[in-house]
């Protein structure tokens, strides 16, 4: 089983300004399959998405204690740079955030960032990670356009492209369907499937639905607290918590 | 309930047009501003304009000239008497013996010279307006004469300032005659017959023109210059002023001499420009004004301006108009007199000729000069001043003292907005934002004071100092930076702020002091007569107190916090969520400061910058304190500049109303308005466009 952790959190517990929203969570996510992180709103669910990348680091206030390891090493480690694990976890946001500029451009900025690549390399790459966002077809013709000229789906789906252009081991997604309409949500749902038969994907979703459909595993947290963690099937069919079992009949808010 | 509901529709009804209302006067009002402006300064386009006043018979008279009130001229009969009209006054030339066969005057005719049967007389003319009971009259004082024993003399010219000098002709021979006592004692100026001639003011130059070639006396009857003319020479004249002489000859040409001194003392006569024109030149008068001056050719009396070479005006006469053309001593008419005893009287009005598009934005050549200028001297000390209104000075000057004001404020506003929308801490922003907004509260007066007074003198006395702080500190930055990079690396999270703090401001502190001790050597060592002094020698650079680095200081000073808060508004509105994508993919704060940040924010930073220039440019205060002034045409730092602000600020209270220096400054105010309003509807438009950029993302 240990080989096959990817993160293991160990008595994780964070605060911003010394008010702790999560609270000694303990957790080991596989490196296969896509895990799901659920729960109601201020459940912390997100920021321990973040403590994953290390992104809490830019927030103000913010301290944690415990241990976040990444394939065993500790990512808060003093030898640590947090550019160099963000490389390695990309993430996608819960709002689509591309860049003021044109679509091949987003895709690239990342690969400009940390390779030096002949024009022809870079086209290669940022081709690639179009496809394997399922996004080339729709704009090969157009990659010079502004990125903004794209539909809510789409640019979605160009943030995801331009995260998997500099290659990360994993990949954490914070609501990516929230503000999107059905069926683009179906396609960044088949994404997320899809990019978790090839690395480990975390995905923080309100939308239980959507984590039945697309994680292999789920994690419920309540108050900052990690309530249950198994199988998705398991999890919503036999919950093991009372707290579990309200919250999935929607008796908790 | 539809009472309460009729209220309130009401209100907002009012509202609406109270909003309105004010939108409209604010905008009418900036309208208004332009309109009034435009109002003022169009008369500059008025053209030059000759009319017809009155035509008089001034038979049996041999000399008539305009007098000083409206409508008054005054004639001289050949009987000796003089009449001055309208009012009537005759009085007799003193101890004249008639009848006189010619008569001329000076230009001006401060002295009138006579041809009677005894010899030459010569008078000196008062002719000045003093109150009769109510009214104003011409009250004419007659001198009594300076005498010459010479008959059959042509008389060609007479001036001179506290005794006259005569020019005559006789026997082919050219006689000048000056004072000894009351009695004229002639000397041969010439063995030619010269043709006309003109005496200056002083009285310490005397201009002959005879067939082929123009001559320059002095006051003595030395010969200092000769030049070619291009025909026989028909009339000669001096220019207001003195500097120039006009010579009109038989195929029309009216050409421009100037006297230059050479080097090692000798005299050039320099042709510089010549005025063409049908039929012989009968007559030339400068105008008591300005630069302008009248030519009689037959049939035809037009106005010239020498600046420019530009016809203002012209007019029709009788073909028997040959004997007399003057202007009246204020300028505004202008006296044709015929053979025939006829004299047309012509209103002049000759408009604005020293400013036109030429002269305000070309290069000129103007009188005394040997090349052509772009100068701006409004004013002079005397009367004969030509006004020398290039706006080019002005409008480089105010580009000049944007350009080092910018030099110095933009980067620093530029790179303290950066940091500090970036990566200050909120504590840190909350005191930089206002302090730096304060900094525009300070009163521009203060600032100039500061600058002039206590900057300048220190700049001057420390130039090596700073000059050596410009090299010094940035090294000390980069190494702050560089030390920063190299710390431990448990400190980042924690100590990281205020250690980049107190590290970067003790390293700019040791920098400072390093200079501070070692700049007086270092200078000594260099320059062992002082920088100053191997600027001046070496490279021929002046130093002015007060130049534009202190102004670039002191300006850049007022606009730092236009670009700070606008900079920082812009960089601070990019959205956060591009900021962690940028960081999501592995970007450093820095580069994403730099590579998403910046570029995102830029058509606010040019905003910035633009806004930030405009009110550069219109700043007035502080460059008129700090920048001296002078308008030179010199890039150098270390001299100063006369902006179009500063230049309305100390020229329009001087000013005559209505007069051209007066326009030509509201042009500039014009020009001014245009330019800062055109810079802040774009800044404002690149602004907004920027706003609509993120309404998306955001």
């Amino acid at each position: 089983m240990s080989e096959n952790v990817r993160f293991s959190l160990q008595n994780l517990t964070c605060a911003y300004s010394g008010q702790v929203v999560v609270r000694d969570v303990s957790l080991d996510i596989p490196a296969a399959g896509v895990t799901a992180f659920i729960g109601p709103s201020g459940c912390g669910k997100s920021t321990i998405l973040r403590c994953l990348n290390r992104m809490n680091d830019v927030v103000p206030g913010f301290s944690l204690s415990g241990r976040v390891l990444l394939d065993g090493e500790d990512l808060y480690g003093d030898s640590q740079d947090p550019v160099l694990i963000r490389r390695r976890v990309g993430m996608v946001f819960q709002r689509s955030n591309p860049f003021p500029t044109s679509i091949f451009n987003n895709v690239a900025y990342g690969l400009k960032l940390h390779f030096k690549l002949t024009r022809a390399q870079l086209e290669l790459e940022v081709e690639q990670a179009l496809r394997a966002a399922a996004l080339w077809d729709e704009v090969k013709d157009r990659l010079q356009a502004p990125a903004t000229s794209l539909s809510g789906g789409q640019q979605q789906r160009l943030c995801i492209a331009r995260a998997l252009a500099v290659k990360p081991e994993v990949m954490l997604f914070d609501e990516p369907a929230s503000a999107l309409d059905p069926v683009a949500t179906g396609k960044v749902e088949e994404l997320v499937m899809d990019l978790g038969r090839r690395m480990t994907v975390v995905i923080v979703t309100h939308n239980l639905a959507q984590a039945s459909r697309v994680a292999d595993r789920t994690a419920f947290f309540l108050r900052g607290e990690l309530i249950e963690f198994n199988r998705t099937v398991a999890l919503f069919t036999n919950p093991q918590r009372p707290e579990t079992e309200a919250y999935l009949l929607g008796r908790l808010a | 309930m539809a009472g309460a509901r009729d209220r309130a529709r009401r209100r907002e009804l009012w509202a609406k047009a109270l909003i309105t209302g004010a939108a409209m006067a604010v905008l009418s009002s900036t309208f208004l501003l332009f309109a009034y402006l435009l109002w003022e300064v169009l008369p500059l386009l008025r053209p030059a304009r000759l009319r017809p006043l009155e035509t008089v018979a001034v038979k049996g008279s041999v000399f008539a000239f305009p007098g000083e009130l409206p409508g008054s001229f005054w004639t001289l009969s050949q009987e000796g008497v003089v009449r001055v009209r309208p009012q009537g006054e005759a009085v007799r030339l003193p101890q004249v013996a008639p009848p006189l066969t010619a008569a001329i005057a000076d230009r001006w005719a401060r002295w009138l010279a006579v041809s009677d049967a005894e010899g030459i007389k010569v008078y000196r003319v008062s002719l000045r307006p003093s109150f009769v009971g109510q009214e104003r009259q011409l009250k004419l004082r007659l001198s009594s004469p300076f005498v010459a024993a010479a008959t059959e003399v042509k008389l060609l010219a007479v001036g001179g300032e506290a005794t006259p000098l005569v020019l005559g002709v006789r026997g082919g021979v050219t006689y000048l005659w000056r004072a000894q006592g009351g009695s004229l004692e002639a000397v041969v100026l010439s063995s030619q017959e010269g043709h006309a001639a003109v005496v200056n003011e002083a009285g310490d130059r005397v201009w002959l023109a005879s067939d082929r070639q123009l001559t320059v006396w002095d006051g003595g009857g030395g010969r200092l210059a000769t030049a070619p003319l291009l025909a026989p020479a028909t009339v000669v004249t001096l220019l207001l002023g003195d500097l120039t002489c006009l010579v009109g000859d038989r195929q029309g040409n009216v050409q421009a001499f100037g006297l230059f001194q050479g080097e090692g003392g000798n005299f050039l006569l320099e042709g510089f420009a010549t005025f063409r024109g049908p039929g012989p030149v009968l007559g030339l008068a400068p105008s008591p004004r300005s630069k302008a001056f009248a030519v009689l050719r037959p049939g035809l009396v037009q106005v010239d301006y020498l600046t420019s070479g530009k016809v203002l005006a012209q007019h029709a006469v009788p073909e028997g108009a040959r004997t007399g053309l003057a202007f009246a001593p204020r300028g505004e008419r202008l006296l044709v007199t015929e053979e025939s005893g006829g004299a047309h009287v012509l209103a002049a009005d000759l408009g604005h000729p020293e400013a036109t598009l030429g002269t305000l934005f070309g290069k000129v050549r103007y009188e005394g000069y040997r090349n052509t200028t772009w100068t701006w001297q409004s004013t002079g000390g005397s009367n004969a001043f030509e006004p020398k209104l290039s706006l080019v000075p002005l409008i480089f000057g105010s580009f000049k003292g944007a350009f080092y004001a910018m030099l110095f404020s933009a980067p620093l506003a530029f790179l303290a907005a950066l940091y500090t929308s970036q990566f200050a801490t909120a504590r840190l922003r909350q005191w930089v934002k206002p302090v730096v907004e304060l900094l525009a509260g300070v009163p521009s007066v203060v600032v100039g004071f500061v600058a002039a007074l206590v900057l300048a003198p220190w700049l001057s006395a420390h130039l090596g100092a700073v000059l050596l702080a410009l090299f010094v500190l940035p090294v000390t930055l980069l190494t702050a930076a560089w030390l920063c990079e190299l710390r431990p690396r448990p400190w980042q999270l924690r100590l990281q702020e205020r250690w980049e703090r107190v590290l970067t401001l003790g390293l700019l502190l040791v920098g400072l002091g390093i200079v501070w001790l070692f700049a007086p050597g270092v200078e000594r060592l260099l320059f062992p007569g002082g920088l100053l002094e191997f600027l001046h020698t070496r490279l021929g650079v002046s130093y002015d107190q007060r130049n534009a680095l202190v102004t670039g200081f002191a300006l850049g000073f007022a606009v730092l916090p236009v670009i700070f808060t606008l900079a920082e508004e812009a960089l601070s509105n990019v959205p956060e969520s591009l900021v962690n994508a940028a960081l999501s993919l592995g970007a450093s704060r820095a580069r994403a400061a730099w590579t998403v940040v910046v570029p995102a924010a830029a058509p606010g930073l040019v905003a910035a910058l633009l806004l930030g220039f405009g009110r550069a440019v219109g700043e007035t205060m502080i460059v008129l304190m700090a920048s001296g002034n002078a308008p030179v045409l010199s890039f150098s730092p270390f001299s100063g500049m006369r902006t179009m602000a500063a230049c309305i600020a100390v020229e329009l209270p001087e000013a005559a109303y209505g007069e051209t220096l007066y326009r030509v400054l509201l042009l500039v105010a014009l020009l001014l308005f245009a330019f800062t309003l055109v810079t802040n509807l774009l800044g404002q438009r690149i602004a907004r466009g920027l706003r609509r950029r993120f309404g998306v993302a955001r």
